[in-house]
């Protein structure tokens, strides 16, 4: 276990400032806990090229909140003069030519990248399935840490750094967040740069992050959402400190929940646990609202995002092909298209072929309409039902999850047997665009299992201060957790 | 909606340029045709009269257009960098039967 | 059985924009391969395209020539499809919402006007270039991303002729907005024809199409060749192939480049990495506004300047040459007519001769209309403008000073003609004897060299009269 890392921003910064620690010696921390790899959390390691940024670091003061802070981010983060491969074969020897804007502004801001972390192949699943292995939940080695922010939720959740950066496209960050009792934060689409993140879906991918607790979420904000002008989705509203939301003790006081998710829950402790958490914040004033989504509409969030994803995740990755970048695995080939061929079919693994199949299915001629289409139009129909809930509501309340996550020896990935509903919940934040902080809340079994605020587009500091009231009702943030030897 | 079959997976697969294994064109084949029958078996096609597709999370946006200023492009050498087929200045593939330059 | 073709013609014209349609990637020719690329063009993982404000300008001041509704709601499109020369394996453009719809475009040939309408016009980008060379393929992404905008026509065309007067016009329109330099020949300006037959009944047959075309001319040949082809085909009972074909100049005839296998599912969807942008009606607007002259408005400037058809045709032909001659007018030129003559005539040739051209005629617009000037006010005559010219171009000489060296140099009355000409006549006596014993072409010899003692102030026809005069005087 890290002596330093394991705690929150805030503390660490404070230790910077008082010279109790110094950049060098956090990085160090940092890299002696990552050395071993108990759970598959990394891709690729700069250790030295992250020792030469601390050593040049002698002072951090009070207002450079991240200098000298070590982090890791997943490996679908442009990163110069680093492999990056989004864990797939077929970018396997890719290395990057330019940062992403928001790799960019961390190291701007002083703060230290120290690895790429595993997650699931070209961020398409979540289960935390790579090219090299899977990566495991360090509260239980026997099961997922979910994904496909895998890597950076199980090296947070070791203690080894205090921030870790990811993505959330149908659930990302939100899921193993959940998992490893951390806090995982998907903002508004377009409050964050994209700039330099391999495209999976460009309509639900947000640039999303873990951290400790949730005041560290909303600085992080502060800092990572600034307007990019080489992200054309990058929304010009205006930006805020979004940790005056926490410190000000702004708030908004309608939470709402969904009678269809409450009806279905089947643990008997979830249950319990989250009735009894929605009357304790009655108690502190908050307004509790049921509101009846409609289960039709609630079992078509999963194919609206599996149809739409699909077939925009087969036009971005369209590109690779081995010819321009990524290994060359066809140097018989006789012509451009058993070249592009073969280079395709050794570099993605079948679980993302049936992906690709999924998506060209939407979208062909025969079929588009009823897939495609329809879907689209599902789509808005599911938001414009979240219009009309936060007619009523200011926040959407759930459990993060509602089982303990699979174990790795019952790993399923197909794609038709997850039908429960009630596992794509998380989804609507990323159909909408709208923010979505996920945080800890309980244990199922012995088994993390967080709690989901979602809120209307660019309420996110409104969703940092009901985190923080939460966090404050259970009072779990900051943990750690140790692998069983 | 019609079923698919391996054969029509086959010949998809081969458009997307890649091949699927023997041995597990059967299972992708039978958890897509699942898959299909989910959403039809869920299908509220009749909640749709009227409703627009969505294709942007955020629609009403200002939003500015790039100026046409140049910017350095990257050298040759960097550009080629990560490719493993070049001559020259060139990307390198093998030639398309039949082509002309166009 | 007659058939009649129909002809539909998609172009492409490549904009002069600086940079790309969507990265901020010089665009230029004839450059080091690959040496003008960014990420983007390479389509590396994470980038991200930005639309290039100048591309939709002037995207929205052909739309607006072409009588086309401009969609102020600026929306893009991927088109699917895997090729090596399309790095994304898509091609972002604008398969729903074109930037122009409908439209037409009209001509007039030999008294008879042509109208033909017009689908859209969208905007795109373009590919990267391909050169086969014996069993290998290069490719250059210089080209990949410029700005295309395709203009797509309604397939109302039904000869050879039609068809390339239509792309003439469409070269002459986007020459003269300045947003292409129109040559096929570089490929700036290109278009695929598709061409099918149909027959009495009306219904339409199987339909080719031709690319690769880099003349004007050879638009028509294609055709004309192409039409003869389906036309053999169908008499003798076949079947036309749905094929694309390039013209071989050398053969004389359409080839076949690849047959088409069905229609191509390109799998159209929004491109999500650009949200609509909703077009001010003030940038629309500017955009015409700022729109640089067509051919018809030229006309309509011109239309009281006493030009004839020819001149204003020459004028026409080479749109450095009309800017040139419009920014003439400005300057309180007297006589266009006679100004349009010297530029089409004699400076014409020169800029032939010195490898010049109008955009650069090493003549500023002030000289010649002070030239011109000075000739329609008489103080010059025609011969003396001409060798002010001659001088300018072959020895350098500054014009200005030359007008006013000339008119330095005494008026010539009949006097001083006389014994400026008897001066003469006592150099060249072996000259007279040839005269006097009937060699006509003498006397031409001895006018010249009276123009150089005058320094071709005086006019010719006055030359010859006096010495004439005193020719037969001495005799």
């Amino acid at each position: 276990m890290s002596k330093y890392n394991k705690l929150p921003l805030t503390t660490l910064h404070s230790l910077l400032v008082n010279k109790e620690v110094s950049a060098s010696q956090l990085v160090e921390d940092a890299i002696s806990s990552m050395k071993e790899d108990p759970c598959f959390c990394f891709e690729v390691t700069c250790f030295e090229k992250a020792r030469k940024q601390a050593s040049k670091i002698t002072e951090v003061k009070k207002e450079e909140f991240l200098k000298g802070i070590p982090f890791v981010c997943k490996d679908n983060f442009s990163h110069k003069g680093v492999k990056t491969t989004a864990s797939s074969k077929i970018l396997e020897d890719y290395v990057p030519l330019f940062d992403a804007s928001v790799l960019q502004k961390l190291k701007k801001e002083g703060m230290i990248l120290l690895a790429h972390t595993t997650m699931d192949e070209l961020a398409m699943g979540g289960k935390g399935v790579s090219k090299n292995g899977i990566t495991r939940n360090p509260y239980d080695l026997e099961r997922i840490v979910g994904g496909s922010s895998s890597g950076s939720a199980a090296s947070l959740a070791l203690g080894m750094i205090p921030f870790a950066l990811g993505s959330d496209t149908g659930d990302s960050i939100r899921l193993p967040a959940s998992y490893t009792q951390t806090v995982g934060f998907k903002p508004t689409y377009g409050l964050i740069s994209r700039y330099g993140l391999f495209p999976f879906a460009p309509s639900l991918d947000c640039v999303s992050y873990l951290t400790r607790n949730v005041l560290d979420a909303s600085y992080m904000l502060s800092t990572l959402a600034f307007y990019d002008e080489k992200d054309f989705t990058c929304s010009h509203h205006k930006r805020e400190k979004y940790q005056d939301y926490i410190l000000q003790g702004r708030k908004k006081k309608r939470i709402g929940y969904l009678k269809e998710m409450l009806d279905n829950i089947s643990s008997n402790t979830i249950r319990e646990q989250f009735v009894s958490l929605l009357s304790v914040l009655e108690k502190r004033g908050y307004e509790i609202h049921s509101f009846s989504f409609g289960k039709e509409l609630l079992e078509n969030i999963y194919p609206c995002y599996m149809i739409l994803s699909s077939a925009e995740a087969l036009s971005n990755d369209a590109t690779l092909d081995g010819i321009r970048f990524g290994p060359n695995r066809a140097k018989d080939a006789r012509n451009y298209i058993e070249y592009m061929k073969k280079n395709r079919s050794i570099g993605f693994s079948s679980h993302i072929k049936k992906r690709f199949l999924l998506g060209s299915l939407s979208l062909d001629k025969n079929y588009r309409s009823t897939l495609f289409d329809y879907e689209s139009k599902v789509r808005r129909l599911l938001v414009n039902r979240m219009e009309e809930f936060y007619q009523e509501n200011d926040f959407l309340l759930m459990p993060s999850s509602f089982s303990a996550p699979e174990k790795i020896e019952d790993l399923n990935l197909n794609i038709s047997s997850d039908r429960n509903f009630m596992n794509h919940l998380l989804t609507l934040a990323n159909l909408g665009g709208y923010p979505s902080l996920t945080l800890p809340f309980m244990k199922e079994g012995n088994m993390p299992l967080g709690i989901n605020i979602t809120a209307p587009l660019y309420q996110d500091g409104y969703v940092f201060s009901l985190g923080q009231e939460i966090e404050d009702i259970t009072k779990i943030k900051d943990c750690v957790v140790e692998v069983a030897r | 909606m019609k079923k698919i079959d391996q054969k029509v997976l086959q010949e998809q697969a081969s458009r997307l340029l890649f091949d699927i294994d023997e041995n597990q064109i059967e299972e992708i084949c039978t958890d897509l045709n699942d898959f299909l029958s989910y959403i039809q078996e869920h299908d509220i096609s009749s909640h749709l009269e009227g409703i627009e597709p969505l294709f942007y999370p955020v629609e009403k946006e200002k939003r500015k257009l790039r100026e046409d200023k140049e910017k350095k492009p990257l050298s040759v050498s960097r550009a080629l960098k990560n490719s493993h087929t070049k001559e020259k200045d060139y990307i390198l593939l093998p030639r398309v039967v039949g082509e002309e330059d166009e | 059985m007659k058939y009649t073709p129909v002809i539909g013609i998609e172009i492409h014209v490549e904009l002069k924009t600086r940079t790309k349609m969507f990265s901020s990637a010089p665009c230029a020719f004839g450059k080091r391969a690959n040496s003008l690329t960014l990420p983007f063009d390479l389509s590396f993982p994470g980038t991200l395209p930005l639309i290039n404000k100048e591309a939709v300008r002037k995207g929205i001041q052909v739309c607006h020539a072409l009588h086309m509704e401009i969609d102020p709601l600026f929306r893009f499109d991927r088109k699917n499809y895997y090729y090596p020369d399309l790095p994304k394996g898509y091609q972002i453009t604008q398969q729903f919402h074109p930037i122009g719809k409908g439209g037409y475009v009209c001509f007039k040939v030999e008294g008879k006007e042509f109208k033909i309408e017009l689908d859209n016009a969208h905007l795109e980008e373009d590919t990267a270039k391909q050169i086969h060379e014996g069993k290998k393929t290069y490719l250059d992404f210089n080209r990949c991303g410029i700005p295309l905008l395709e203009i797509v026509s309604k397939p109302v065309m039904h000869s050879p002729i039609e068809a390339m007067l239509y792309v003439s016009k469409i070269k002459e329109i986007v020459t003269f907005l300045e947003v292409c330099d129109g040559k096929m020949e570089n490929g700036s300006l290109r278009c695929d024809i598709n061409i099918s037959l149909m027959d009495e009944k009306g219904v339409l047959g199987t339909k080719t199409e031709i690319k690769n075309l880099n003349t004007i001319e050879n638009i028509s040949l294609a055709l004309q060749d192409e039409i003869a082809r389906q036309e053999q085909i169908l008499l003798s009972h076949g079947r036309v192939k749905e094929e694309t074909r390039r013209y071989s100049e050398k053969e004389k005839k359409t080839i076949l480049m690849r047959e088409k296998k069905g229609e191509m599912d390109y799998e159209y969807f929004p491109e999500a990495n650009l949200p609509p942008v909703k077009l001010s009606k003030s940038f629309i607007h500017k955009a015409i506004q700022e729109s640089p002259l067509l051919v018809e408005d030229y006309l309509r400037l011109w239309s009281n300047l006493s030009l004839s058809d020819y001149q204003k045709q020459m004028l026409l032909k080479d749109i450095d040459l009309t800017k040139y001659f419009q920014s003439c007018l400005s300057l309180q030129l007297e006589n266009p007519s006679l100004l349009c003559n010297l530029l089409i005539s004699d400076i014409l040739s020169y800029l032939k001769k010195k490898g010049l051209s109008f955009s650069k005629p090493n003549l500023k617009q002030e000289e010649l209309v002070a030239l011109c000037n000075h000739q329609s006010q008489n103080k010059l005559q025609s011969n003396q403008v001409k060798e002010i010219l001659k001088r300018h171009y072959e020895e350098g000489k500054d014009i200005l000073k030359e007008i006013s060296l000339l008119q330095q140099n005494p008026s010539f009355d009949e006097e001083k003609l006389t014994s400026l000409i008897q001066e003469m006549l006592e150099e060249n006596q072996r000259a007279i004897e040839e005269y006097r014993k009937g060699k006509e072409k003498v006397f031409s010899y001895l006018v010249g060299q009276v123009l150089k003692k005058t320094r071709g102030s005086v006019s010719p026809s006055k030359i010859q009269t006096i010495l004439l005069k005193v020719l037969s005087k001495t005799n």
